[in-house]
């Protein structure tokens, strides 16, 4: 979907989310189809900050995907501005996703979808060893895509029966995306990333 | 016509000069006359004030105003115009009252200038000069007291007893050699202003003042197919004090509405840090300025029929972006808008870099060259590149069953993570073209752990080679 927009991925960041999980490495980023020259990273110092670049951003309508990270979400006030993000990127039909920290992954959040996205450990007997005596090669990279289900979020998939799928690298923006495009007219996504913290 | 105005400032009391800061801060202030203003250390100001006496209605009423002006900041200031600095310099130190300006002679008859300048100058001490104290007190001893009484002598006998500087100063006042004056300031390529009789105070007007004097700008670059990458708005404050917007654009530009976009959004950002007074007005600006600092071509388009979705009226995707990234780069400063391009530098931290998506030259001229990462197609390395990279690698602890094999386990972030595969070493070695005598060899694994989870570990320094005891670093996580 991100290719064929032929539009740039932002990736909003608070200061500290960046220092704490790392800050999006291109060349990294490159292997998953997002070219270093459209990928855009702005740095918040708060989290306000962060809540009204993601909404200026949607309202542009120029971005393929706009990915959020704060450094924590809670607040009484999240779930209307989760709500807000919602009817905007509803208005404009924007892909707009906010990655959750994995300590707060509980929380349940006001959005059309909710996915928690975790690692998926590789399946050690399937990859090659290079001899008798040492480890296996690591896989790679592959996640397990949950859906959390969200009242009235998508055609044909039941709320009260979460599905998992094992999906590779290359699957799993397009996964998300096709369940997107089913959804038609954009969603705000809370996504649960869940790694080593 | 070239025409100077020097202010003689009486330094404070106990002080010879003027300190060098407060003399720019003067020079600031004094921008409000011309932009074009610098300081004349030790004791005044040069302004350039040609095409802008006009305003203050002649060159007699500025120079008046000037000092009206001075007086009431508590600083004692006398004027001097002239044709050249140098002139301008006497008149304001040893002019008298009645005789401190010197009349605009006809364009380009640079003969009637010079006499018009020498017989101003002929009963001037030769102080007026700007000579050393030495050169004066010998020009004295020997009878010449006047700049009248060396401007028609043969000039080699003096020269070879005084000194070369004697007649340098003489033909830089009379115009025979040119004396520029180095502005204080970046010369502006379009500027426009409004002037208050009162100062005004509430930032609804100052933004609809910005609004108006864009739409002036607009119409002067649009003369000349142009459109603004940097503005400055300049607010003079009735007490003496100058704030600074400044905003630049990642294309050129000239629409007035996104221009007073901008600076809205810099003023806003500045009441989020103090609501009740972001600009601080005080008693309020009489003069607000609006200079183009730097402009580039721009070719007006042709309208565009409206696209499919009607709020988004005629505009393109790639006009939203530009509007956009302009508008959070003024409102959170160009620093944290980024955008990357690839780096020739093998070291992981270095292989990209991070640009302010507006300064796109940079960006261009990167993008322009053979790039290292392709759009389509990945290289071999970068497959094993992780999505993020810690900003300050983590030292982790980990335990190899050799000094220079690959990890077992390792803790990171107080978690203990078995390793249950790996690939590596990749060894990157340290840039030693740059003479980093305190780098080591990295020798770079890719591990996963028994949860799944992919690292990007190294282990710093070659064991026994460079160093007795390596240590381990995460640098990067792959998911």
């Amino acid at each position: 979907m991100i290719k064929s927009l032929k539009r740039p991925v932002l990736w909003v960041a608070e200061d500290f989310a960046l220092t704490e999980q790392g800050a999006p490495y291109a060349p990294g980023l490159a292997a998953y189809g997002i070219p270093v020259s459209d990928f855009i990273l702005i740095r918040t110092r708060s989290r306000l900050d962060l809540w009204r670049v993601m909404e200026e951003a949607i309202k542009s309508r120029a971005f393929a995907a706009i990915i959020g990270e704060p450094a924590a979400l809670a607040g009484r006030d999240l779930p209307a501005l989760i709500r807000r993000l919602t009817i905007n990127a509803r208005a404009n039909t924007a892909c707009a996703m906010l990655l959750r920290p994995p300590a707060q992954a509980g929380f349940l959040a006001p959005s059309p979808l909710r996915f928690e996205v975790s690692a998926r450990p590789a399946d050690a007997t399937k990859q090659p060893t290079p001899s008798v005596l040492a480890r296996p090669l690591p896989a790679p990279p592959a996640w397990s895509v949950r859906y959390r289900g969200a009242p009235g979020a998508l055609e044909g998939l039941d709320p009260e029966r979460p599905f998992q799928a094992h999906l590779s690298r290359t699957e799993l923006l397009d996964e998300v995306s096709r369940m997107m495009i089913k959804e038609r007219s954009g969603a705000a996504l809370p996504v649960h990333i869940s790694h080593a913290a | 016509m070239p025409r100077y105005l020097s202010i003689f400032l009486t330094p404070p009391e106990g002080l010879g000069c003027w300190p060098q800061p407060q003399l720019v801060q003067i020079a600031l202030w004094h921008q409000r006359y011309t932009p074009l203003a610098a300081a004349d250390a030790p004791d005044g100001l040069m302004l350039d004030v040609a095409g802008a006496a006009h305003l203050f209605g002649g060159e007699e009423a500025m120079m008046a105003r000037i000092e009206r002006d001075c007086r009431a900041r508590g600083l004692s200031a006398r004027t001097g115009l002239a044709p050249t600095p140098e002139a301008a310099w006497a008149l304001a130190r040893f002019g008298e009252d009645k005789a401190r300006r010197l009349a605009p002679v006809m364009a380009d008859d640079l003969l009637q200038q010079e006499k018009c300048i020498a017989r101003a100058m002929v009963n001037l001490p030769m102080a007026a000069l700007r000579l050393d104290q030495d050169t004066i007190t010998a020009l004295s001893q020997t009878g010449l007291k006047r700049i009248g009484d060396i401007i028609a002598r043969p000039r080699a006998p003096l020269t070879a007893r005084f000194g070369k500087s004697l007649f340098v100063r003489l033909d830089a006042m009379l115009g025979r050699a040119k004396s520029p004056i180095s502005p204080q300031f970046e010369a502006p390529a379009y500027i426009a202003e409004r002037r208050f009789t009162d100062g005004i105070v509430a930032r609804d007007l100052i933004e609809a003042t910005i609004h108006t004097l864009a739409r002036d700008l607009a119409g002067m670059l649009e003369r000349h197919d142009e459109g603004a990458r940097r503005l400055i708005a300049a607010l003079f404050r009735a007490d003496g004090k100058v704030m600074h917007v400044e905003c630049s654009t990642s294309r050129p530009l000239r629409d007035t509405r996104a221009i007073a976009r901008l600076f809205h959004e810099k003023i806003d950002a500045a009441a989020q840090a103090n609501e009740s007074d972001p600009l601080d007005a005080g008693y309020g600006f009489d003069v607000i300025r609006l200079a183009v600092m730097h402009a580039e071509p721009l070719r007006e388009q042709q309208a565009r029929l409206p696209e499919r979705q009607p709020d988004n009226g005629n505009r393109q995707p790639q006009e939203d972006l530009t509007l956009f990234l302009d508008r959070m780069s003024a409102r959170y400063g160009a620093d944290r808008v980024l955008r990357f391009a690839p780096n020739d530098s093998h070291i992981p931290e270095h292989a990209v870099i991070a640009a302010p998506a507006i300064s796109d030259r940079r960006q261009e001229k990167l993008r322009q060259r053979p790039a290292l990462l392709p759009k389509t197609h990945l290289p071999a390395y970068a497959i094993a590149r992780p999505i993020r990279l810690l900003e300050k690698a983590e030292p982790v602890e980990a335990i190899a069953t050799v000094p220079d094999g690959p990890p077992l386990r390792f803790r990171w972030r107080r978690v203990l993570h078995e390793v249950v595969a790996y690939e590596g070493p990749e060894r990157i070695a340290p840039q030693w073209w740059k003479q980093e005598q305190e780098a080591l060899t990295r020798d770079y694994f890719r591990i996963e752990d028994a949860q799944g989870h992919r690292f990007w570990l190294y282990r710093e320094g070659l064991y026994v080679r460079e160093t007795q005891r390596p240590r381990w670093f995460l640098h990067g996580l792959f998911g």
